[in-house]
């Protein structure tokens, strides 16, 4: 049996329906027996091999239930009740038939699947009203909490499947609520949702307060690091765009109102796009894993799709009672008008012009009236794990990409060396001969270049924007000179007892050194090179490169 | 002046006269022609005075062969054509609700308002509140609370002087309030209904139009509005889609069950597009085939604005629906929401 639909949206009646966003056709994949009694409160991937298994979806009910979907077969399979006072706010799927799953009151837990049931392994206290739990998908062995009054915390679940006495120190990172405002008043804390951006477990967290907030457990604050705001209503749901490298995102507020922001450029000026035809509070939001493509679950009973290249609005699906999560799966579906009229036209060939016409036009219209709809779903199954693209930090550059002065002030003194050289080529031995026995118009260039060079290094500061001024214990240039390839290899040595590191000073010194040989001897040849500036050695300070 | 001049200089005839001619040949000939030639746009008769005769007479020429063509319709044997109105036209949405179609019925008999409709024992009778904004509406607005507290059963008016709606809500909901209805004012008309069912909701906003009192009503005869002390009957005209429906069910689960049909008054919520509007009759009786409606008050438009899941909760409230003109929602004339 194919797979009939691609997307899958939970409903407060219970229900739960599949649509074909290609045939626009809508499925009723699970309806319980009496309706209206117990509504789809979230819908989670499953897990096969590490890498997200779209084959197969889990259900949790408000009454938590837990439902396993099949998307091979459409069957549902009961996996069992867990036992909560409140509803379950998160569910994610581990290896070997285990769940975390968070509650409203705030017992987080892993449970296992036994034969008919579930039982709970570990248990440990998020505190109260979470609002949402998620895993994070690039790794997932971290996992976040956050609610109203109850500020984001990211836990290990390594930790917390130790002992009971590492469960304390389960929690790696716990935000600090934001500093009182200008009247002193404390800020009201609300996390409504939240997303990790990579495998670093930085996590972007959306309030009911309007404001969405970067947090990176790898700096020392706790506090955001950067925070913007958007409209004047709660913030519900919040979704990684994956076709855009997981660079952008899409948040949906109350009032219906659907954004996509850069990550990169998180500031008043980062909203992309505004997107427009939700008409209810948005209460979830996915994306597909590798096309343009947002489907929003709002209250307004409707799915909608919205292509994130050309920002319109692709199709609408009325499902007929108030949605609570949408799932966005993978799977393409054949375009079945397509296939049926490509069968009429090899069963008979023989059709009249009207008709012929008719059907031309048809193609025509439907051609421009969905360009993305057709052809852009037929691609193969695609892991996209390995478009996650590894960022790698600049201490100079903020996370929305303004430049910094990198704050020293907090490191100890420590000893520094740093060493760099450069290479100084002549283009033939008779301008090498006259360099190396001082015959040059000007006189001693290498006298002279040492005393460049150590000049240079005191003043590097000067020179380099972002670069801190620094007492420099000692500087010292050597040359080395190789007969044979006509080359002097000029090399600085630069040593220091501070807080930060002295390469750039080994570097500006070599360089000057190297381009003072070049001034001393530019009457003899203009085509001296100078080539190979490089960094060859730095001790002290966080990292340390030994002598290549 | 000069243009004149240069008129008669560059024409060797007198130009008006052929023009006159002109003028009366197509309006004795041909009624297609003229009916497609404005005399000001293409004959241009300088004259004012001739000109607007010209004018009326095209405008009765026409007139006469429309009749004749209306009485030959009328004469001849064809089936009538409907009329043609917007209502006719109107575009019908996936949310039209359908009769057989179970899972929205469900989905409308599953509301917040369940209770009302099932008469379930723990529904009490609608017990409403009614208030302003916030400070002292003025006399007009004052006066249209008023009669409408009289003409809604189980009303009180509340002063409203500077207490918080969400801080009333709490209290109602102890005293065991299921309604409340604010009136917000602008330059001293009613402007706004906001209507929130308790304990659950939904909330709902409208615009409020055209508010007369009953004393402004010339079918009144400027009698001033009595109390209404009998249960009315509730008339709720086209609430046809989902929405509609919704709004439909508030509406009427502001009125208690059992109307007393012997009391003769007939409160009624007619919807025609998307305004609905709330009129309060009562039948006369003249002799035993004839009735009279004789219109009371007061009266005034609604239009919908928002719908709001839960109760009042402006700022952090999640809506199920908002009219937002900016996304592109009225683009058709045929097409509406209720």
């Amino acid at each position: 049996m194919t797979i009939r639909f691609n997307v899958l949206a939970g409903s407060e009646s219970g229900i739960v329906k599949g649509i074909d966003t290609t045939n626009n056709g809508i499925y009723v994949i699970h309806k319980p027996a009496e309706t209206y009694i117990d509504a789809v409160a979230l819908l989670e991937w499953s897990l096969a091999n590490n890498e997200i298994d779209y084959m197969q979806a889990f259900i949790a009910t408000k009454k938590n239930n837990i439902l396993r979907l099949k998307f091979a077969d459409e069957s549902i399979q009961q996996i069992g009740t867990i036992n909560r006072s409140s509803p379950l706010r998160g569910l994610a799927y581990l290896d070997e038939d285990r769940f975390v799953t968070c509650s409203e009151n705030g017992v987080l837990s892993i449970d296992r699947i036994t034969k008919e049931s579930l039982v709970s392994e570990i248990e440990a206290n998020a505190g109260p009203d979470i609002s949402r739990l998620r895993i994070n998908p690039f790794n997932r062995t971290f996992l976040g909490t956050g609610g109203k009054e109850n500020d984001l915390k990211i836990w290990s679940i390594a930790e917390l499947m130790k002992n009971e006495k590492t469960k304390n120190k389960s929690v790696i990172f716990q935000a600090k609520n934001v500093r009182p405002n200008t009247v002193r008043l404390r800020m009201p804390v609300w996390v409504t949702d939240f997303q990790f951006i990579d495998e670093r477990n930085r996590c972007l967290v959306v309030t009911g307060h309007h404001q969405i907030r970067l947090y990176d457990p790898q700096s020392n604050a706790r506090r955001p690091v950067n925070e913007i705001e958007f409209e004047q209503y709660p913030i519900m749901s919040i979704a990684l765009l994956h076709s855009s490298n997981n660079e952008h995102f899409i948040v949906g507020n109350t009032q219906g109102e659907m954004a996509q922001f850069d990550i990169k450029r998180l500031s008043s000026s980062a909203i992309v796009h505004k997107y427009k035809g939700v008409i209810g509070s948005i209460r979830s939001i996915d994306t597909h894993p590798t096309l343009p493509l947002i489907a929003s679950a709002s209250i307004d009973q409707y799915v909608r799709i919205h292509n994130a290249d050309t920002y319109q609005q692709v199709s609408k699906f009325y499902l007929k009672s108030r949605l609570t999560s949408v799932l966005f799966s993978p799977h393409s579906i054949s375009n079945r008008e397509e296939q049926q009229e490509k069968n009429v036209e090899t069963i008979n060939k023989e059709i009249e012009n009207d008709e012929v016409w008719s059907q031309f036009k048809r193609k025509l219209t439907k051609e421009s009236s969905d360009k993305s709809s057709s052809k852009r779903f037929s691609f193969v199954f695609n892991h996209f794990h390995n478009l996650y693209a590894y960022s790698s930090t600049f201490s100079h550059i903020t996370s929305d990409g303004n430049i910094t002065m990198v704050d020293i002030g907090h490191k100890a003194s420590s000893p520094r060396r740093a060493i760099a050289e450069a290479i100084v080529k002549f283009p033939n031995s008779d301008t090498y001969q006259s360099y190396f026995n001082v015959t040059t118009k000007k006189g001693d260039a290498r006298l002279c270049s040492k005393i460049a060079g150590i000049l240079a290094a005191k003043r590097t500061s000067d020179l380099i924007p972002l670069c801190h001024q620094l007492p420099l214990s000692h500087i010292d240039i050597e040359y080395e000179h190789r007969h044979e390839e006509n080359e002097v290899l000029v090399r600085c040595i630069c040593s220091t007892n501070y807080q930060t590191g002295v390469e750039m000073e080994a570097i500006v010194g070599a360089t000057i050194a190297a381009v003072t040989i070049y001034d001393m001897c530019k009457a003899l040849s203009k085509s001296i090179e100078i080539r190979n500036i490089r960094l060859i050695e730095k001790i002290g300070g966080k990292s340390s490169i030994p002598l290549k | 002046m000069v243009r004149r001049k240069k008129d008669s200089d560059s024409n060797d005839n007198d130009k008006r006269p052929i023009h006159r001619k002109q003028s009366k040949k197509i309006t004795n000939d041909d009624d297609e022609e003229s009916s497609t030639r404005t005399p000001s746009g293409t004959l241009q008769v300088r004259n004012k005075m001739v000109r607007q005769l010209l004018y009326a007479k095209l405008k009765r020429s026409k007139s006469k062969s429309k009749l004749k063509e209306r009485k030959a319709r009328q004469q001849s044997d064809e089936p009538r054509e409907e009329p043609k109105t917007i209502e006719k036209k109107r575009l019908r949405d996936e949310t039209w609700v359908d009769e057989n179609d179970q899972e929205t019925l469900d989905d409308i008999s599953n509301d917040e308002l369940n209770n009302y409709f099932t008469r379930q024992a723990d529904s009490t009778e609608p017990k409403l509140l009614l208030t302003s904004q916030e400070g002292f509406p003025t006399s007009f607005t004052n006066k249209f609370l008023k009669e409408l507290a009289r003409i809604l059963p189980n009303t009180t008016y509340f002063q409203r002087r500077h207490h918080p709606i969400k801080r009333i809500i709490k209290k109602m909901n102890k005293l065991g309030y299921t309604d409340l209805l604010v009136v917000n004012e602008d330059h001293g008309k009613p402007c706004t209904l906001y209507i929130s069912h308790l304990p659950e909701g939904p909330t709902m906003k409208f615009r409020l139009t055209n508010a007369r009192l009953s004393k402004q009503l010339r079918s009144n005869r400027g009698k001033s509005c009595a109390k209404l002390t009998v249960r009315p009957e509730i008339i709720l005209n086209n609430f046809n889609t989902r929405i509609g429906i919704r709004v439909g069910r508030l509406l009427a689960a502001l009125f208690p069950h059992d109307p007393q049909y012997k009391g003769r008054h007939i409160i009624t919520f007619h919807n025609q597009r998307d305004f609905v509007f709330f009129r309060h009759h009562m039948y006369l009786f003249k002799n035993e085939k004839k009735v009279a409606l004789q219109e009371l008050g007061p009266r005034f438009t609604l239009k919908l604005k928002s719908i709001q899941h839960g109760t009042f909760d402006a700022l952090y409230g999640e809506y199920e629906w908002i009219h937002k003109p900016k996304h592109k929602m009225d683009t058709e004339r045929t097409k509406f929401f209720l």
